[in-house]
C-alpha cells in the first residue's frame, strides 16, 4: 500500500518542509541537507524484495490444499507477490465464513501457515507493533 | 489553516467577545500535541489587569485517524457531561461547530495542570512503572469504575445509547471497516472478526464508556492522576470496552504492565473492588481481541489515507510498517501458534 520508495520520498519531503526550516545550526543543517540528497537518490534505487513471498506462498498453498481449496499453483508469469496475495485471499475466504467443523485440523494448518507468513513479515521490519 | 495559523488579532477579538472579561491580549499560542485525529492547542491571554487566562482548544481535523468513529459534537457533549461530575475532567467552556476562526470545528476548555507521560518513551515508561506502585495504580482503576458509574440518563446522554446489542453493532462496524480498508487480503483479521462473532459477550451492562482509556490520555500531579483527557471516542455501551483496551497487548508492548502502569491482575482486582463486581473474564477476552483487531483496522485506514494523499502525516506511514507486529498480536490472541 505504501511502497518503500514512496515512503522514502515522503520522509524526504517531511524533512525538507517540516524540519529543515527549523534547523538553525550550520553543522546540523549541512547534515540534514546531505541526508535529503541521499534519500532522493536512494529512493530511485529501491526495489522491493519479494523472495519471502515465494517461501510464504509454498507453505500457504500446501495448507490450503489440505482444506480442498483448488487452483493453488502459480501460473506462468505470476509473481511471488501476486501468488501470495491470491493465497491470502483464499485463506481469508476460508476463515471469514462460518467455521468448517469438517476439517478443524486442516484449518489449524492454515492458521499455522499464516503464522509462518507473519514471521516472515516481521523479519522484514524492526517493530513489534508500537507507534 | 489550524490553531497556529489564525491571525492573532482575530484570535484576540474572538476570545475577547466569547469570554466577556474585557480586552484580551494573546500572550501564548502553541500546539500541545498534534494527535492522530485532532489538533490540541494552548492559548494564553492576558486581561487588561494582567491576569492570565489559559485555555485549551481542541480542533477537529477532517483527515485525522478514525474519523468515522468520532464526532466533535458528541465529544463536546460527553466532556460537558463528565465535567459536571466529580471526575477529574477539564471544564469545557463552549463548542464552535462552524469553526471559522481555526478552519474546522473546535471547542474550548480550561487548562488543567499536570504531566502527560508518553507511554512509548523510555522516560514515560519509567515514570508510569513507578507511579503504578503508588496511588496511581488504584486510582487508574477507581476512576474508570467511577466513569462507568455515571448516570448517563441523568447526564443527558440517553439518546446516545445503542439501539441494539452494543457488541454486535461494534463487530458489524469493524467488519465493514476492515473490508473497506484492507489493501491486500487480511485473513488473520478476518479470522479475528469471525472469532468475535462466535464469542459475543452478554454482560448486559450499559454505561458511559471513555473509549480510549489509557495512561497516554491522563495527566499526573506527582504520582496522582489529575485529569482524564481525550473523550473523542466516548460512547454509551459495554464497560468492558474500556477494560479490554486497558488490557490489550497494544497498550503494553514490551512491558508486563497494563498501560505500562501495573500488572493486569492488580488492575482487575482494583477495578473489581472499586466497581463492586467480579470481572467477567470471557467478556474481557472478547474486548481485548476486539481492540487488537480494531487497532490493525485503524492503522490500515490511516495507511489508506496516507497513500491516497488525504493525510501526509508520516506517523501514518510509520504505523503501516508496524502492522506485522499488530497482526501477530491478533494471531497470538487467537492461539495460532
Amino acid at each position: 500500500m505504501i511502497p518503500p520508495a514512496e515512503v522514502l520520498a515522503a520522509v524526504r519531503t517531511a524533512l525538507r518542509d517540516e524540519v529543515l526550516p527549523h534547523v538553525g545550526e550550520d553543522r546540523a543543517r549541512t547534515a540534514l541537507v546531505a541526508a535529503l540528497g541521499i534519500l532522493g537518490d536512494v529512493a530511485l534505487q529501491v526495489r522491493e524484495d519479494d523472495r519471502w513471498c515465494a517461501d510464504s506462498a509454498s507453505v500457504l498453498a500446501a495448507a490450503l490444499g489440505r482444506c480442498g481449496v483448488p487452483g493453488l499453483g502459480a501460473p506462468p508469469g505470476e509473481t511471488p507477490t501476486a501468488h501470495r496475495r491470491r493465497l491470502l485471499a483464499a485463506a481469508r475466504r476460508l476463515l471469514a465464513g462460518p467455521p468448517d467443523t469438517s476439517c478443524p485440523d486442516d484449518l489449524r494448518g492454515v492458521r499455522s501457515a499464516l503464522a509462518h507468513d507473519l514471521t516472515l513479515q516481521q523479519r522484514r521490519t524492526r517493530t513489534t507493533g508500537g507507534p | 489553516m489550524g490553531i497556529l495559523d489564525a491571525p492573532a488579532a482575530s484570535v484576540e477579538a474572538y476570545f475577547t467577545h466569547r469570554l466577556g472579561r474585557g480586552r484580551l491580549r494573546l500572550a501564548e499560542r502553541r500546539l500541545a500535541s498534534e494527535g492522530w485525529s485532532d489538533e490540541t492547542g494552548f492559548l494564553g491571554f492576558r486581561t487588561g489587569a494582567g491576569e492570565a487566562v489559559d485555555l485549551v482548544v481542541r480542533r477537529y481535523r477532517d483527515g485525522g485517524v478514525a474519523r468515522g468513529e468520532t464526532d466533535p459534537e458528541r465529544h463536546f457533549r460527553f466532556l460537558r457531561a463528565m465535567s459536571a461530575t466529580t471526575l477529574p475532567v477539564p471544564e469545557v467552556l463552549w463548542s464552535d461547530a462552524a469553526g471559522e476562526l481555526f478552519d474546522g470545528p473546535f471547542f474550548v476548555m480550561e487548562r488543567v495542570s499536570g504531566f502527560a507521560p508518553v507511554p512509548w518513551s523510555p522516560e514515560g515508561r519509567r515514570f508510569l512503572a513507578e507511579a503504578g506502585t503508588g496511588p496511581a495504580g488504584p486510582e487508574f482503576a477507581g476512576i474508570l469504575a467511577a466513569i462507568h458509574r455515571v448516570d448517563w440518563r441523568a447526564a443527558g446522554l440517553a439518546d446516545l445509547a445503542p439501539a441494539g446489542d452494543f457488541a454486535t453493532e461494534a463487530v458489524d462496524g469493524l467488519d465493514a471497516r476492515l473490508a473497506a480498508a484492507e489493501d491486500e487480503p487480511e485473513p488473520v483479521l478476518a479470522d479475528g472478526v469471525g472469532w468475535l462473532r462466535r464469542h459475543l459477550p452478554r454482560t448486559g451492562a450499559v454505561t458511559v464508556v471513555h473509549g480510549d482509556y489509557r495512561t497516554g490520555n491522563l495527566l499526573f500531579e506527582g504520582h496522582h492522576i489529575s485529569a482524564v483527557l481525550d473523550w473523542e471516542f466516548a460512547r454509551v455501551g459495554d464497560p468492558y470496552y474500556d477494560l479490554g483496551w486497558v488490557c490489550a497487548p497494544s497498550n503494553r508492548i514490551g512491558s508486563d504492565l497494563v498501560c505500562m502502569l501495573l500488572p493486569e491482575e492488580q488492575f482487575l482486582d482494583h477495578y473489581a473492588a472499586a466497581s463492586g463486581a467480579a470481572v467477567d473474564r470471557a467478556a474481557l477476552r472478547f474486548w481485548v481481541t476486539y481492540h487488537q483487531v480494531q487497532h490493525c483496522v485503524r492503522w490500515l485506514e490511516g495507511a489508506a489515507a496516507f497513500a491516497a494523499g488525504a493525510n501526509r502525516d508520516l506517523r501514518l506511514a510509520r504505523a503501516y510498517y508496524t502492522l506485522p507486529g499488530l497482526r501477530r498480536a491478533v494471531a497470538d490472541l487467537l492461539e495460532y501458534a
